[in-house]
């Protein structure tokens, strides 16, 4: 008996080690991408010159270009991958779906629309381009957006009784409804705003900087304590809302809190890098064949994974092709989806109920 | 220990299911709860577990009346089992069990919530099942897993939705021993809904027959079951057969209309 409890002990155990194990990797790869990049630079080197004062010439270009270029976007990048993990591993715990992500309730395509409207329109109106000078816009009109998705997703469901399958069904068709309002601005809008457009719909870390960074940052510590702290609490959703309410779980405030707190760090992080949406729904289920359902694990690792797999395609994204990048999006999947089957198809026990 | 239901009203909208239901079940023995389809058992024991919101009437366990209580409070004294349930994501048998914790876990596990897992693993008799995943286990296992989890949660109440309603005949008697068992053992509140009027009959203490949401009779088994009660509530008229191992009820053929 006691053999057998050391068993269930052992097995958690070894779960937080997997964990442990991949926040090292990610550290790791988050040092090895700060050394890549068009501009060679040795991040050891850099710091010895900082410490000692013994300065190269470039020294100057070579900080700046660490500190105000590559540090944020590989920072973003990670906070964006750990965003749509954390979000995605909520959203599939929720609404009980493992097809669930962080953008089933419209988020992304409300989001693109935003930033459409501020890249079509916005020129019209302020009659400059705001692709280059006025990203900001383009993420707060995105973000916006993204919110006035949600708001609408809400309302219907809170209508309908607040069911899951409604919740679904109206994230679809409030997609489909931004998609259309994205179609009629690609209609009419000019050749070069059409390629800005579609660039960003691909996603990217071009135009990261410290503030964007500041801005998802405090959300996304928010969203990762609120959910850990209610851990137990996604883990007794797992076996249906009537038994988790009877174990003591507040099914309702649970579901509109965390529901309307992920979604909203999910279109925060999008609205600074385009839409990267297939890491919100690979990452979680990756992490739950490693760590199991336990959510304190779970949590924890789906983020990790994120920021890894998107840090991964991001520093491959800016360097293979070099000087030229390529959209962010497109390594994601490239690298994504054979990783994913791999892990689908290598593993003996399910990921998903069958 | 005594669960109280006093003078309950709950529906949907305006359309109450069920009103002035008033009767109570004793630690110990184990209350069948009786009606036709849509009668609102169901809706009744989803009032009694905290699912529903009641309209009108008191749950009391012992004086204490349950829906004033905090929900994790309410949890360490009352499991409740659904009739059909289905993870999300695959668990293993144990995992699931030591869901049943949750009330009493602040973040990390203790040595007793093991302890008491694996005392209620070997209780049900589902110990080698624990690395199993909850759909490569049989009806019957299932069923018991679900039990094992009401269980850890130390509950004085357990109840159960139709907990019978998909096993074979071994199995229906096997879960229905059991519950006997935890209902004497654990000295708990055993309350259920069930169609199976042989099993009502012959498991039972107590049962509650239900007609058009409200009260129809309550009291020992034995002496309100009986083919009147039987053919006034369901409509159908039944033959009770006296055996050495309970009673049985047999259906006839005779559809009755049954009276508003």
């Amino acid at each position: 008996m006691r053999q057998n409890n050391k068993t269930a002990k052992q097995t958690d155990r070894f779960r937080s080690m997997v964990v442990a194990i991949t926040a090292m990797l990610f550290v790791i790869l988050f040092v090895i991408s700060s050394h890549c990049g068009s501009a060679d630079i040795a991040i050891l080197d850099l710091i010895r010159q900082c410490i000692t004062g013994d300065r190269q010439k470039n020294f100057q270009s070579v900080f700046y270009i660490f500190t105000q270029v590559r540090l944020p976007r590989i920072v973003l990048c990670a906070l964006t991958g750990m965003a749509l993990g954390l979000s995605g591993c909520i959203m599939q715990n929720l609404l009980r779906n493992p097809l669930a992500s962080p953008f089933t309730l419209g988020v992304s395509s409300g989001a693109s629309f935003g930033a459409a409207l501020a890249m079509v329109i916005g020129p019209i109106m302020l009659q400059k381009n705001l692709w280059s000078s006025g990203y900001s816009l383009v993420a707060c009109n995105a973000f916006w957006f993204g919110c006035v998705s949600l708001g609408i997703v809400c309302l219907v469901s809170k209508l309908c009784k607040n069911s899951v399958s409604i919740l679904i069904l109206t994230g679809s068709a409030i997609s489909s409804l931004f998609s259309a309002g994205v179609s009629i601005l690609k209609y009419i809008s000019s050749s070069e705003a059409l390629k800005n457009l579609d660039i960003w719909l691909m996603g990217g870390f071009w135009a990261a900087n410290w503030s964007a960074v500041l801005t998802i940052l405090p959300f996304m510590v928010a969203c990762f304590f609120f959910t850990m702290k209610f851990a137990w609490d996604f883990n007794a959703m797992n076996a249906g809302e009537d038994i988790a309410a009877t174990l003591g779980v507040n099914v309702k405030r649970l579901k509109n809190i965390s529901l309307i707190l992920v979604t909203l760090v999910a279109s925060i992080s999008i609205a600074f890098s385009g839409v990267i949406g297939f890491i919100g729904l690979i990452a979680p289920h990756i992490a739950r064949s490693l760590v199991g359902v336990d959510n304190r694990k779970l949590i924890p690792e789906s983020a990790l994974i994120g920021a890894l797999i998107l840090l991964l395609s991001d520093t491959v994204a800016r360097t293979v092709l070099l000087p030229k990048e390529i959209p962010v999006g497109i390594i994601t999947s490239l690298i994504g989806v054979p990783f994913f089957i791999f892990i689908l198809t290598g593993k003996k026990k399910k990921i998903w109920s069958a | 220990m005594e669960l109280k239901m006093e003078g309950i009203k709950a529906g949907y909208g305006d359309k109450m299911v069920v009103s002035d239901i008033t009767f109570s079940a004793q630690a110990g023995k184990v209350t069948g709860i009786v009606g036709p389809n849509g009668v609102g058992k169901s809706t009744l024991l989803k009032c009694i577990a905290g699912l529903k919101k009641i309209q009108e009437g008191k749950i009391l366990m012992d004086g204490q009346d349950l829906s004033a209580m905090e929900r994790t409070e309410r949890a360490k004294i009352q499991a409740y089992v659904p009739q059909k349930s289905e993870v999300s994501f695959p668990m293993t048998v144990e995992e699931f069990v030591l869901l049943g914790r949750k009330p009493y876990i602040q973040w990390s596990l203790k040595a007793d919530d093991y302890k008491i897992v694996e005392e209620n693993l070997h209780y049900l008799g589902i110990v080698p099942l624990r690395e199993k995943y909850l759909d490569e286990i049989s009806g019957g296992e299932y069923q018991k897993v679900m039990l094992a989890r009401a269980l850890v949660q130390e509950p004085q109440i357990l109840l159960l939705d139709e907990p019978t309603s998909a096993l074979d005949i071994r199995h229906q008697i096997e879960v229905m021993k059991i519950l006997r068992k935890i209902a004497s053992e654990k000295r708990c509140v055993v309350l259920l809904v069930m169609h199976d009027l042989s099993l009502i009959a012959r498991f039972t203490d107590q049962a509650l027959f239900m007609k058009n949401g409200k009260k129809e009779v309550f009291g020992d088994t034995a002496e309100v079951m009986s083919e009147q009660i039987v053919e006034c509530v369901f409509g159908i008229r039944v033959k009770i057969l006296q055996t050495e191992y309970g009673n049985v009820v047999i259906p006839m053929e005779d559809l009755v209309c049954i009276t508003e």
